[in-house]
């Protein structure tokens, strides 16, 4: 036992020493959030922010899932990370990194990822533990996970009232006609960039959270008072179509 | 992965096994890893401290701790108390509205102490990651080293004014002199030596053991049992914003913790006078109120309910949220009916809720012998 075990250890030795110098070909990416409101960092609690319409309101919670980053290679080929998910929290700031392993260097022409989850990901169950398992989206209303928790206090003739501005997918019922519509939508940015081991690959998304409320469709929260955001068609579709203007990717090269 | 990388970790993994393999001198009784039976659609991420991993030893030795009325560290029949006074199987490991010892499940330490609030359910600790109390109080991130985990429990219970009232070193050296303790001590951390501990460690592996995951709604999700038409209802209207909105802070079939073990001001006062909320951990002015939402598994045994046990039943608790929640600037976003008084639901409605809460009744962990008193 004692000779075996001492071959080991030399043999151990011997592929600890052994170095090699052969230039990694994948390496790891750094996609960081900002949450602002236009343009100031946000500040949780702080009845300080306006929207298009007027209303004057503070954000009390964030919780987001963005999935399925993906990337074009400059020859066309499309790389997806097909299981890359991540949760971000407003109150735990370790949340407002999102790191994807294992990328291959090269030159790419875009990258994006998907604001919720499509609806190859969007299944109840698919991630039975928390925090994703705290976002869970009711099954009337298609199942799988919220795609966002924004909740916010805001001012109504000095009253101060609850806002619940959740995302997820939705289900129409006509008949015996079931549709799901999934309401996620890509961030993309559309530019020549280098994923490379020489260098820190870091990207920034800058989140507008004003942005959800206008200005392309204005959200007026008088007018939405007391209405089931989650169950709206109307306010689900508005947020759809404001989304992509909320979040702006670019690369920030750190040698 | 690169090669260069693959080739170091192999190296070091191997390296790795020739060091334990030359350090071993006689081998140690070894410990069983302890296996949990649960459903693939509960959490797997279990809060299971590295240096506690939970074994069938451990598990063993600390139901038999957990049900001794001598870690109170006396002997006397009337100075006896230990977790189980106030954690009854019988009650989900909650003290239950007809505790003999406290009448209304409002406990008391040794002393006469009344505790700061009503105890909390023992079940399904193992899957929290988000503190443990009412008010989360016990946490990693509590700036002070031994109130961060589930096994500092026990010295906080034991020392507690208002619980066991005691001296952690009486209770270690009452449990060295104690020989059915020598073997199981030795079995679990591979020494007979009793210290407070390995005392803790081995209730929190007992504790961590305790798992609800067989109720009528399990069984729903499982395919093996039909809801009636009745509780089907009360889960939609559970699972609507419409209706009850409960699934926010109570989760669902894609929670099947029936809880997000986080907190939330519910709505219950105005005016906050306890000083052992969730602002006294967080500092944060809006966690003024606010209390952790308990699982709503085996609620037919966990009565009183609410922080300070103030509903006797479940239709007080219904009636609370149907029509007497206060919207203050503290009252949680969540409760987004707040500005109406709450859900308004109907009768039949309300009924619905409640036929639904019942299939989350879970009578394996009331009856189970491997969460019962060994003695």
């Amino acid at each position: 036992m004692k000779r075996n075990t001492l071959i080991l250890l030399a043999l151990s030795l011997i592929f600890v020493a052994c170095r090699n110098d052969e230039e990694s070909t994948l390496c790891s990416i750094n996609v960081n959030f900002s949450l602002n409101v236009n343009g100031d960092s946000l500040e949780r609690d702080s009845m300080k922010y306006v929207n298009d319409a007027g209303n004057k309101y503070m954000v009390t919670d964030l919780q987001m899932i963005v999935s399925k980053l993906q990337m074009v290679h400059s020859d066309g080929t499309l790389q997806v990370f097909d299981k890359s998910v991540h949760f971000l929290d407003l109150a735990d700031t370790s949340t407002y990194r999102w790191t994807i392993e294992d990328v291959p260097i090269g030159i790419y022409n875009s990258i994006g990822f998907v604001f919720g989850f499509d609806s190859t990901m969007n299944v109840t169950g698919a991630y039975p533990d928390p925090p994703i398992s705290e976002m869970i989206w009711p099954e009337s209303l298609g199942g799988g996970y919220h795609y966002m928790k924004l909740n916010c206090r805001w001012l109504s003739d000095k009253e101060l009232l609850p806002l619940n501005f959740h995302l997820g997918a939705e289900q129409m019922i006509e008949g015996s006609d079931t549709t799901v519509i999934d309401n996620s939508f890509m961030v993309t940015r559309t530019s020549d960039f280098e994923i490379s081991s020489k260098f820190d690959n870091v990207f920034e998304v800058n989140v507008d959270i004003n942005k959800w409320f206008g200005p392309g469709n204005i959200i007026d929260f008088d007018k939405i008072k007391g209405v089931s955001i989650m169950e709206s068609h109307e306010i689900q579709k508005i947020a759809r179509d404001n989304g992509p203007d909320v979040f702006s990717l670019n690369k920030k090269t750190v040698k | 992965m690169s090669r260069y990388v693959e080739i170091r970790i192999i190296g070091c993994l191997t390296l790795l096994v020739a060091l334990i393999c030359v350090s071993c001198g006689d081998p140690e009784k070894p410990q069983t890893p302890y296996q949990f039976d649960m459903p693939s659609y509960f959490p797997s991420n279990l809060n299971v401290s590295d240096d506690n991993p939970m074994t069938e030893e451990g598990v063993r030795l600390g139901r038999h701790l957990f049900y001794d009325g001598r870690l109170s560290g006396r002997t006397d029949a009337d100075s006896m108390m230990c977790c189980a006074t106030c954690h009854r199987q019988e009650c989900s490991f909650d003290a239950g509205i007809d505790n003999p010892l406290f009448p209304g499940g409002f406990t008391y330490g040794l002393t006469g102490v009344r505790t700061n609030h009503v105890p909390m359910p023992l079940v399904n600790l193992v899957f929290n990651h988000n503190g443990y109390t009412w008010n989360g109080s016990l946490n990693r991130q509590n700036p002070t080293e031994n109130r961060r985990r589930l096994e500092d429990m026990l010295w906080i219970v034991i020392t507690a004014g208002d619980e066991l009232c005691g001296d952690t070193n009486t209770v270690k050296c009452l449990f060295q002199s104690l020989h059915e303790y020598a073997g199981m001590f030795e079995d679990a951390f591979g020494t007979p030596e009793v210290t407070v501990d390995r005392m803790g460690k081995a209730i929190a592996q007992f504790v961590n053991s305790i798992v609800s995951c067989d109720s009528k709604f399990d069984r729903y999700l499982k395919g093996e049992e039909m809801l009636t038409e009745e509780e089907l209802l009360g889960y939609e209207l559970f699972m609507t914003e419409e209706g009850g909105d409960c699934f926010h802070c109570h989760g669902g079939a894609g929670n099947p913790l029936f809880t997000t073990n986080k907190y939330y001001n519910n709505g219950k006062d105005s005016v906050f006078t306890d000083e052992n909320d969730r602002y006294k951990v967080t500092l944060r002015e809006y966690d003024r109120g606010a209390y952790r939402a308990p699982s709503l598994r085996n609620l037919k045994y966990t009565a009183p309910y609410m922080h300070d046990g103030r509903y006797s039943t479940i239709d007080e608790v219904l009636d609370f949220y149907n029509s007497k929640v206060l919207n203050t600037p503290y009252t949680d976003v969540l409760m987004h009916h707040a500005p109406d008084g709450g859900v308004h639901l109907t009768p039949r409605e309300i009924s619905a809720i409640k036929a639904f809460l019942m299939t989350l009744t879970d009578e394996s962990v009331i009856i189970s012998e491997k969460y019962s008193n060994p003695r």
